[in-house]
């Protein structure tokens, strides 16, 4: 008995004594941050059913990256739209198996009438939900399935963040301009280093239209890329960076995969950094310059809003700059200037008014030669081929015959290191 | 030749958390006391430290001599709770090793995991993470040597590593101390015949080895990650430790040169551009060497070279 009594109170203290540790937190202040550069947009109020309910379902939970964003999103909607929290479900850590099966017809039986997953490997499960319950309307990021599959409730939807990673490439560009002009580096060692997570089509074309970024201010530069095979491995992602900053002499970071493995790499060696998917200042005071995301409450509202009207969901929606879903976050001036912010602001604009285009043939090569045709892979099959003409009007149509990214060609001026293309 | 330096300094850094749970498990299983749990207790020892030094470094100035000891004392308390329990359920409670140690690995990941999620909601962060860069750059500054170009941050616990295993292997094999611990784990009844205090010593050795390990937690998010806390950052690099264990026999000094092995093998295709599909295999080499280093003492049957006879078992005195 007075072992078992030692035992809880041992157990007992350990807790008490790092509960009674939380005390308050510090307030955010970020010397030398600017205001967001590009804020998501503003959601209009409309009335919903009392009865209306929505399930999220998530990979992980909002401690990882990747799925805080859409964690984030869902409660920012909740907020405008006054729902309760019995009107919005979130499910988190469904592993990518027939546990999203379980968990989508568990949110079915409790009065969904939106089911949302947020994980590419999450599709073929919720596909199956859909089949079975076409009073559901089914919603899924990332996924490629939608247009080909032709089920009136289920829809994909991803966003063109390769605008917000061309805004963040335009913000690298300019620094190494920076550093071009103040003789720390030649033009040609304007040399930029990408962690990347796979070989996917996001992937690849995430890390091209941020060096094309780089490129319409920097037109020396050069981009080296090196992938970890995880999208969550801290001490991957670190080395990785790491070696592209030492052995390959890269001058400035971008990543693009979950932890903060790249920017703490860089913020120890003292190398400029662009980021993904939230700001890293806090890591990264004197190297972090900018970073993009996607933001996801527009599409939420948008789903809700289709639902509430009784209108049909798109089968592949976009998310733009236009509708408000990409965002980045404020610039860092310890490390970037005004003059960068101006260029930002001016390609929004451009962006805005549809004249920019980020795929535009003219600024690119491939093997020495302009791209004027090329054969996306755009529905789904198990060899991969190319099936859609995508170019055309002089740039390469990304996310238009579909929401999910379908740009994986490697473009001159990057050289992938650790894998055979 | 440049590259090669590179590399051999990266696979130092990443071969220290390894070297501080391979030393601490090597104390605990002299003893008899196969201690599954340290990758648990690297996580608690890795976010005791970080609780420390974030309410350390928010509460305003950052005195870089308290914000090494701060987050010292942290991580040191919470490893030695940690080691205490499972200490108390094997030792005193007799409860079976592999259970305990397994539950316990479990309970610190997810301990972990709960405190680092409950820190980072109280900084209201729109991405999840925490950054103690002040503390980092305390902990990396420390010694006045080390190169920029090089890749940096060279702390003084990548050197305490070291220091630590030798004085580990020194004790265990030169000292009268030493031998009394070793003579536990061989047969712990004949340790207790000669007037050994057997609990003393599972206690002492199991705490003293927890808290070596629990360093490790402490070194990979003060010095090797720049003070930057991800849930789950910390991986599985505990289990790698416990993998040295085998492969260096259960002797400190070659834990050295084992988890800097395995560190440099872990990050090497970043150096030789291997492609994505070479990785995984570079990154099982370890794990193949383990193996055949388990065969190969077992063929040999070398007494010096098998593992304490008494690990794993608890120690009834009436058992006879």
């Amino acid at each position: 008995m007075f072992k078992k009594t030692i035992a809880v109170a041992l157990a007992l203290i350990m807790a008490i004594a790092l509960f009674a540790a939380c005390g308050n937190s510090e307030n955010n202040e970020k010397p030398g941050m600017t205001e967001d550069l590009l804020k998501g947009a503003e959601l209009e109020k409309f009335d919903v059913a009392d009865d209306f309910k929505i399930g999220v379902i998530c990979l992980h939970d909002e401690n990882s990256t990747y799925d805080n964003n859409f964690i984030k999103a869902i409660k920012s909607v909740q907020e405008v739209l006054g729902l309760s929290n019995e009107q919005v479900l979130i499910k988190t850590n469904v592993a990518e198996t027939s546990a999203c099966t379980e968990a989508a017809n568990q949110l079915v039986s409790a009065g969904c009438k939106i089911i949302f997953c947020d994980s590419f490997g999450h599709e073929q499960f919720l596909l199956e939900v859909a089949k079975a319950h076409p009073e559901v309307e089914c919603c899924h990021a990332t996924g490629t399935l939608a247009h080909t599959e032709k089920l009136a409730n289920f829809h994909n939807a991803f966003a063109a963040i390769y605008e917000g990673r061309y805004l963040a490439g335009i913000a690298a560009g300019m620094k190494l301009n920076e550093m071009i002009n103040d003789g720390k580096i030649t033009a040609e060692q304007a040399v930029m280093g990408y962690v990347g997570a796979f070989t996917y089509a996001e992937v690849i074309s995430g890390l091209t239209s941020f060096y094309l970024g780089a490129k319409s201010v920097c037109p020396s530069v050069t981009m080296k890329v090196r992938y970890t095979g995880s999208w969550y491995d801290q001490a991957a992602e670190q080395e990785a960076a790491n070696a592209l900053i030492t052995t390959d002499k890269c001058v400035l970071i971008s990543q693009h995969a979950d932890s903060l493995g790249a920017p703490a790499a860089c913020e120890s060696a003292g190398v400029p950094n662009v980021s993904y998917n939230g700001s890293t200042y806090d890591a990264g005071e004197n190297t972090f310059i900018i970073a993009s995301a996607i933001n996801w409450a527009p599409y939420f509202h948008y789903i809700i809003k289709c639902v509430t009207d009784g209108v049909a969901i798109e089968d592949d929606y976009t998310g733009t700059i236009a509708t408000g879903s990409i965002v980045l976050s404020g610039l860092n001036m310890n490390v970037s200037n005004d003059e960068t912010k101006q260029a930002i602001l001016k390609a929004i604009d451009e962006f805005k008014a549809g004249t920019l285009h980020v795929f535009d043939t003219s600024t690119f090569t491939v093997g020495g030669k302009t791209l004027d045709s090329y054969k996306a892979d755009v529905d789904t099959d198990a060899n991969f081929e190319g099936d859609t003409e995508v170019v055309s009007g002089g740039y390469f149509h990304e996310s238009e015959f579909r929401s999910a990214p379908y740009f994986d060609i490697i473009i001159d001026g990057i050289e992938n290191l650790n894998t055979k293309f | 030749m440049e590259k090669v330096l590179l590399f051999l300094i990266r696979a130092v850094l990443q071969g220290t958390p390894l070297l501080y749970g391979a030393t601490g498990e090597i104390l605990t299983e002299k003893a008899g006391n196969l201690n599954l749990g340290i990758p648990g207790i690297m996580y608690v020892g890795a976010i005791s430290g970080v609780i420390g030094g974030f309410f350390y470094q928010t509460s305003g100035s950052v005195n870089p001599f308290l914000a090494i000891l701060i987050p010292l004392l942290s991580c040191l308390l919470g490893s030695l709770l940690t080691s205490l329990l499972y200490s108390f359920l094997t030792v005193t409670l007799r409860a079976n090793q592999n259970v305990t140690g397994l539950a316990l690995t479990t309970f610190g990941v997810g301990f972990g995991n709960f405190f680092g999620g409950s820190l980072i909601k109280l900084t209201n962060s729109s991405t999840p993470y925490l950054a103690l860069t002040k503390i980092s750059k305390a902990y990396q500054n420390f010694l006045p040597f080390g190169n920029q170009q090089l890749g940096g941050q060279h702390g003084f616990l990548i050197y305490l590593a070291v220091v630590l295993a030798l004085i580990v292997s020194f004790v265990m094999k030169r000292t009268r101390v030493g031998l009394q611990l070793r003579s536990i784990g061989e047969s712990p009844a004949t340790a207790d015949a000669a007037g050994i205090n057997v609990t003393r010593y599972k206690y002492l050795s199991t705490c003293l080895g927890g808290m070596i390990a629990g360093l490790g937690g402490l070194y990979y998010i003060m010095d090797y990650s720049n003070g930057v806390w991800q849930n789950d950052g910390f991986g599985d690099r505990g289990w790698l430790a416990i993998a040295i264990v085998i492969f260096a026999v259960w002797r400190p000094h070659f834990a050295i040169v084992g988890s800097y092995l395995f560190g440099g093998l872990y990050i090497m295709y970043n150096y030789l551009n291997a492609s994505m599909q070479v990785q995984p295999l570079l990154q099982m080499l370890p794990y193949v060497v383990t193996i055949i280093v388990l065969i190969f003492v077992s063929v040999r049957k070398k007494r010096e070279n098998l593992p304490p006879a008494a690990l794993g078992l608890s120690y009834f005195r009436e058992d006879r």
